[in-house]
């Protein structure tokens, strides 16, 4: 709401926005003291490779963060996107082009989003039991048709890896792709009826029915979007090498940490699970910090486990520094 | 002088500025029951709540079997010997009888582990003594819900030792049998030497059980006095006796046109053949006692009640009633009466409250892309001109008193049009200077010649705002009142004795000749 700033003061707007200035500020102290201990870091490789890791994560996180602000929660994403890439690499394997394939895959995210929502809207389902048997199921079949193994099909669309390790005006396709992700989505709730009514029904579903809001559909809907958003991670992160890998830390983690990591990047930003809180950029802004902790935790040598180790506790300190501010 | 179960000697209690007790006295005589009577806000429940621990008194004394006491908690009030039992069920509805019954206290062996074997029959028996027909395996959800009451009582009385039962409304949910079992253990329970308070607006049971009646009203004991020296016109008379303030704004007359026309509306369980009609510019109040299904003739005409009969009109227009969306696109505007629950978005701003629900329709492209400019405009003016205090734009409307939320909740409807106006509650928690800002706008609202449906328990506000009020009674119209009949003492004595004139008549007959 452009207009409002002129009525408001600077000090009101940080504290409304504190989630995102605590980040904001996190990511300049990393890019600051980064240098002194890695010269690696600054490297042009280094943050292309980085930005294009933080892409996967932060095209999930904005979904989640939808999710988490109609007090849902999706715990299908991580297994989402395994299905859906499995499929988009067999797809291209029996001979279908890259954007055949990209249109199907991102359908194929709809529908099974729209069967995470409609378990948890109509059926009645907690979301996170409903996503949590879903992800199962789709997980469960990923590994019965792999066996564990890497799908590496021949002759393939080329496009295919084009998309995953290509650029766009300099920027990794990927990473290009969460721009478009976050500058759209971003709109989408700020300045739109639709956006407006999802933070109706996470603030107050009663009060959102009584005013017309139409609460079930606008529930589903962030399933559906979530769904679609974690089609697209998929598809990106296995057009990079053209195969199907199962699920490692070196795909962007199992689907488990796929979920921890998004719904840590939407908490960072400012969201709860209790519904109701939470934005697009606050989101991004999570995912981006994690990324860039994990890639400078890299740098210094840090084990996998270790790395998580202190991923956890930044998480811890910044939702206690917020709240503390927010308490304030 | 045998010692009293119970002595209040100068309870008083106030919420903020807000005074509800005063100086209170009343005793409890062993082996009595008491029925405690006074319209909504008399302060009955406070005294309740004061009695079973749940709140503090601010001044005064209270005696248990002669001996000064104070509880600090409702669980001190229970070991004290002070049992309530609240409308709401308090079992654990997935427990069986007996675990429920020994729930806290249940029997130990070696130390560490629970008998069951003679918690269960420890139950069963002292469910056998009282002649329940109540098996102790069973789980509380399987019960009826006399038979949780009375399960409820068994704890109270056997298990916790109470000597005084306080009993808010007990019958509110059971059947005429179920009563006759609950006045059953009620006599029981006073050849044991237990008194009983006993809370209810059912008149009728009132005579049937009570030994002695006191009288709230204000806040003040009006009168304690035996059953047998009163009469069911004069407790209605004691309970109301206040002068209407003056603060009610004047407003123009209805118009001669019917615009809402409601007939034979059912909601099974709660309304059964609810007709009448609202005119143009016309307020008509809703009123009924808790449980009478007063609260759900709005919620039955905005499609929050499954209506399993009847039809509305607005304007000639079939209504079709299937949800707050649906009603709301046929021209309906609804203030709920808990703007906490089911009115307001707290941890957002007032601008966001106001123009959430109208949004897609006046301000926006395409139904779709917001257009903030028109959204701050709007919404600046209904501040404006409701005189809503706010810090700033990003100022959170849970922040706001509850004055200024409910007039955001009523200011809702002041952006659109819409051919109805049902308000609940409309300034239920908000202090005077409020009160009279909203009635202006409702007022001004029905002025541009909208029909408006009021549900309000404060019967003052019914009579100073409404041109003709509805009274109903188990679910049924009881009476119309307007003009001088429009008086606390009619709509209490209308709401509460049963009235064998047969069913009143809110239809409007053509011509309208009413007094106003």
């Amino acid at each position: 709401m452009r207009t409002s700033y002129a009525h408001g003061t600077v000090a009101t707007w940080l504290k409304e926005h504190r989630s995102e200035v605590t980040l904001v500020i996190l990511t300049a102290v990393t890019f600051a003291v980064a240098p002194l201990l890695s010269e690696y870091f600054f490297t042009f490789s280094n943050l292309f490779n980085l930005s294009r890791q933080g892409s996967y994560l932060a095209i999930v996180a904005v979904g989640m963060a939808l999710v988490l602000i109609v007090g849902g929660i999706d715990l299908s994403v991580g297994a989402i996107m395994q299905l859906v890439g499995l499929c988009t690499v067999l797809m291209l394997g029996s001979g279908v082009s890259a954007w055949v394939a990209f249109v199907l895959a991102l359908l194929m995210g709809a529908v099974l989003g729209a069967i995470n929502g409609a378990l948890a809207v109509y059926v009645g389902m907690q979301p996170f039991i409903a996503t949590l048997a879903t992800g199962g199921i789709m997980t469960g079949v990923v590994t019965t048709y792999t066996q564990g193994n890497a799908v590496a099909p021949k002759g393939i669309d080329p496009m295919f890896r084009t998309i995953g390790s290509g650029t766009v005006g300099g920027l990794p396709i990927p990473a290009a792709a969460m721009i478009f992700v976050v500058v759209l989505f971003w709109w989408m709730m700020s300045h739109t009826v639709y956006g407006r009514n999802v933070y109706a029904v996470g603030s107050n579903k009663a009060a959102a029915r009584n005013i017309g809001v139409k609460v079930n559909e606008v529930e589903c809907s962030v399933y559906i979007l979530i769904g679609v958003l974690a089609a697209l991670a998929g598809y990106l992160t296995f057009a990079r090498s053209g195969t199907f890998q199962p699920a490692t830390a070196a795909t962007g983690g199992t689907p488990v940490e796929v979920v921890i990591m998004a719904v840590a990047a939407v908490v960072l930003g400012g969201g709860s699970l209790v519904g109701g809180k939470g934005t697009v950029v606050g989101a991004f802004l999570g995912a981006l910090v994690s990324a860039i902790m994990l890639n400078f935790l890299v740098l210094l040598g840090m084990g996998i486990w270790f790395q998580r180790f202190i991923l956890a506790i930044i998480i811890i300190a910044v939702v206690v520094v917020t709240q503390r501010t927010e308490r304030a | 002088m045998e010692t009293n179960a119970l002595d209040i000697r100068g309870i008083s209690k106030s919420f903020g500025a807000n005074k509800v007790l005063t100086d209170l006295n009343l005793t409890l005589k062993k082996g009595e029951v008491h029925a405690l009577m006074g319209e909504n806000g008399s302060g009955k429940s406070t005294l309740i709540k004061i009695i079973s621990g749940v709140y503090r008194a601010d001044g005064g004394e209270m005696y248990l079997e002669g001996k000064s006491r104070k509880f600090e908690s409702p669980f001190e009030a229970q070991v004290g010997g002070i049992a309530t039992l609240f409308q709401e069920i308090q079992e654990i509805p997935d427990l069986t009888v007996a675990e429920n019954l020994y729930a806290g206290i249940e029997p130990i062996r070696f130390g560490m582990f629970i008998d069951w074997r003679s918690l269960r029959k420890n139950a069963q028996d002292q469910i056998d003594e009282l002649n329940l027909h109540i098996n102790a395996d069973h789980k509380m959800r399987q019960l009826s819900p006399s038979s949780r009451k009375m399960v409820e009582i068994i704890r109270a009385v056997h298990k916790r030792g109470a000597s005084v039962v306080i009993m808010d409304e007990p019958t509110a949910n059971l059947n005429q049998g179920e009563i006759d079992a609950l006045f059953a253990t009620i006599a029981e329970l006073k050849a044991r030497g237990i008194s009983i308070l006993y809370v209810s607006h059912r008149i009728r049971e009132i005579f049937q059980i009570s030994d002695r009646i006191s009288i709230l009203r204000d806040g003040r004991l009006i009168r304690t006095d035996d059953t047998k020296n009163l009469t069911e016109e004069e407790i209605v008379r004691l309970m109301v006796g206040r002068a209407l303030p003056e603060f009610y704004p004047r407003r123009a007359p209805p118009a001669d046109t019917v615009s809402l026309k409601v007939r034979g509306l059912t909601v099974r369980g709660e309304l059964d053949d609810v007709s009448f009609d609202v005119r143009s510019k016309e307020i008509l109040g809703i009123a009924g006692l808790e449980g009478s299904g007063a609260t759900s003739v709005i919620k039955a005409l905005f499609g929050l009640r499954h209506v399993t009969g009847g039809s509305v009109e607005i304007e000639g227009q079939r209504l079709v009633i299937s949800s707050p969306r649906n009603s709301i696109d046929q021209g309906l505007a609804y203030v709920p009466e808990d703007r906490k629950a089911d009115g307001l978005f707290l941890n957002k701003t007032v601008s966001f409250n106001l123009i959430a629900g109208v949004l897609w329709r006046y301000f926006s492209w395409g139904w779709f892309v917001v257009r903030n400019r028109r959204v701050q405009v709007a919404s600046a003016s209904v501040i404006k001109r409701l005189g809503v205090k706010v810090s700033g734009p990003f100022a959170r409307i849970g922040s706001l008193s509850g004055g200024n939320q409910q007039k955001a909740l009523v200011g809702r409807w002041l952006i659109g049009s819409y051919k109805a106006l049902l308000l609940e509650e409309p300034t239920r928690g908000v202090d005077i200077g409020a009160k009279v800002e909203i009635y202006k706008e409702i007022n001004a609202l029905a002025e541009s010649g909208l029909p408006v449906v009021l549900y309000s328990s404060e019967l003052l506000e019914l009579i100073g705002m409404c041109d003709r009020v509805v009274v109903i009674r188990g679910g049924k119209i009881s009476a119309v009142l307007s003009g001088n009949e429009l008086t606390e003492e009619n709509i209490l004595e209308k709401a509460l004795i049963k009235d064998d004139s047969g069913p009143a008549q809110a239809v409007l007959a053509h011509p309208v000749a009413l007094p106003v």
